[in-house]
């Protein structure tokens, strides 16, 4: 007889989760080396997307904000915004246009999915804001994710390697900085009138373990290749 | 030495409180020189558990160990990420996540189960859950526009209010959602009388079925001696209890 105590027991019946460990014995990584550099040069970017000088807990702050604001319209949300960064980031806003400002970051909120065209918190915004209070590490995967194939920033990432791998030597890394942001400019990925800083990007990617620490040696910074193929290949995000 | 982690299931899984969660990690041993394996699974808070170390420091005949954990799943609702398995051999290390679980109530996890048979059968199914709303939104994925409401229920006996309640939801649905057809599932055996009277009776296009017969469709159709047309038919061609036997 089928009763709800007999689905209970059903219920209840423990869950199995297998997990395989396998090991490539040598070259692997120099195949998957090749592999992540052939995903790089693969990757179409037409356009680094950034706002201002914000750090990556910042985004799903900003997030979780739209979630509490929902059905407000655009002009009072650009109205607010300002406020709400100076409370979220707790530093005095240093961008002179507000306005621009404002609209840079809906933009940039937009291209990584976080909200919707109605300013609607999306599934993935949801699950940014989630992993930010559960697991830190996965928030910084996911959002490294986010940033890297929606923001455009894989290609800042091929940008530096190419750098790296060139016959360039950076004397300091201010002209390192300045170099990157010509490129970018050249090839049209930053705008003229794009206000986001280069700097702040990079230390973004370095927060986000994808970029490793200025090498004050080599005069360089180190792309992190086993972490990039973790973060678009291997990791999988629920 | 490159080391590569793969989870079965990769996304997530869905339990009730108190549910357990086995952990089975195979752990093959690298071709090349090794001294110790260390893996390390490191558990989200909400399981209230340490993380636990194991290592392997030999080979064997069969040329791979094997980890067995269990997890009891958090007495509360919500979607807790497991964690995270960490293996480290010769200085390399590497980590992938866990799972999510998705701890859902009893009713939950029963229209859930509905919703994964349903996507068996070749039908779209969502979950909506909340109060006073649909259990589940159904169709069949050949013909999306024939959108059906459907309504779980874990009552050990399903009786005449209870179905009143389901058919008075989905007239209150229908138009909105432009739902086809209310389907409604039991998980128990036990419908009464006045429930099959009505059934007889009633203009509104029902069907219902048993979840047992539900799952047996399910197995039937997977085995290929039921087609999607018969299945289609079955579920929501006529108003009245579904039955199932008549196919086997």
């Amino acid at each position: 007889m089928s009763s709800r105590s007999s689905f209970l027991q059903r219920a209840l019946a423990p869950k199995t989760v297998k997990v395989s460990v396998h090991f490539d014995p040598g070259g692997t990584s120099l195949s998957e080396q090749v592999d992540i550099v052939t995903y790089l040069k693969q990757q179409e970017v037409s356009r680094i997307i950034y706002a201002g000088d914000l750090k990556i807990e910042e985004i799903a702050r900003l997030a979780r904000h739209f979630s509490r604001v929902q059905g407000l319209g655009e002009a009072e949300i650009l109205r607010e915004i300002p406020t709400v960064l100076k409370k979220i980031t707790s530093r005095p806003s240093a961008e002179p246009n507000s306005t621009k400002y404002s609209k840079d970051i809906l933009r940039f909120m937009r291209t990584l999915e976080v909200i919707d065209d109605e300013f609607y918190l999306t599934l993935d915004g949801e699950r940014l804001c989630r992993y930010l209070e559960t697991d830190r590490q996965r928030y910084l995967d996911y959002s490294a994710k986010l940033l890297l194939t929606r923001a455009g920033w894989v290609a800042v990432v091929r940008e530096l390697d190419q750098l790296r791998r060139g016959l360039f030597y950076a004397a300091s890394q201010t002209l390192l900085m300045d170099t990157l942001m010509d490129n970018l400019k050249a090839s049209g990925l930053m705008k003229r009138n794009d206000s986001w800083r280069v700097d702040a990007l990079i230390n973004c990617l370095v927060s986000l373990r994808i970029l490793k620490h200025w090498d004050a040696v080599q005069k360089r910074f180190d792309v992190d290749l086993n972490r990039l193929y973790d973060v678009l290949v291997r990791k999988t995000f629920t | 030495m490159d080391v590569i982690i793969k989870t079965d299931p990769k996304e997530r899984l869905f339990a009730i409180p108190k549910t357990r969660i086995r952990l089975n990690v195979l752990v093959e041993h690298p071709k090349g020189n090794w001294k110790r394996i260390q893996v390390t699974l490191n558990y989200n808070a909400a399981f209230g558990l340490t993380p636990s170390e194991h290592q392997i420091t030999s080979k064997n005949d069969i040329g791979m160990s094997s980890i067995s954990e269990e997890v009891v799943v958090p007495d509360k609702l919500g979607e807790f990420p497991i964690g995270e398995v960490n293996v480290r051999v010769n200085n390399d290390e590497r980590s992938q996540y866990l799972p999510t679980v998705r701890i859902l109530s009893e009713e939950g996890y029963f229209e859930q189960m509905v919703a994964e048979r349903l996507r068996e059968l070749e039908f779209e199914a969502v979950r909506l859950g909340g109060p006073r709303k649909p259990d589940v939104e159904t169709s069949p994925k050949k013909d999306l526009s024939q959108r059906a409401h459907v309504e779980g229920t874990l009552e050990d006996y399903y009786e005449l209010s209870k179905f009143r309640n389901d058919t008075s939801k989905f007239r209150e649905w229908r138009r909105a959602r432009q739902y086809k057809r209310l389907i409604i599932v039991t998980y128990t055996d036990r419908i009464s009388e006045g429930v099959a009277r009505a059934l007889r009776r009633t203009h509104d296009p029902i069907s219902l079925i048993r979840y047992r017969d539900l799952e047996t469709l399910a197995s039937m159709f997977e085995k290929g001696l039921v087609s999607i047309y018969q299945v289609q038919f079955l579920l929501l061609g006529h108003t009245g209890i579904v039955q199932v036997d008549a196919l086997t």
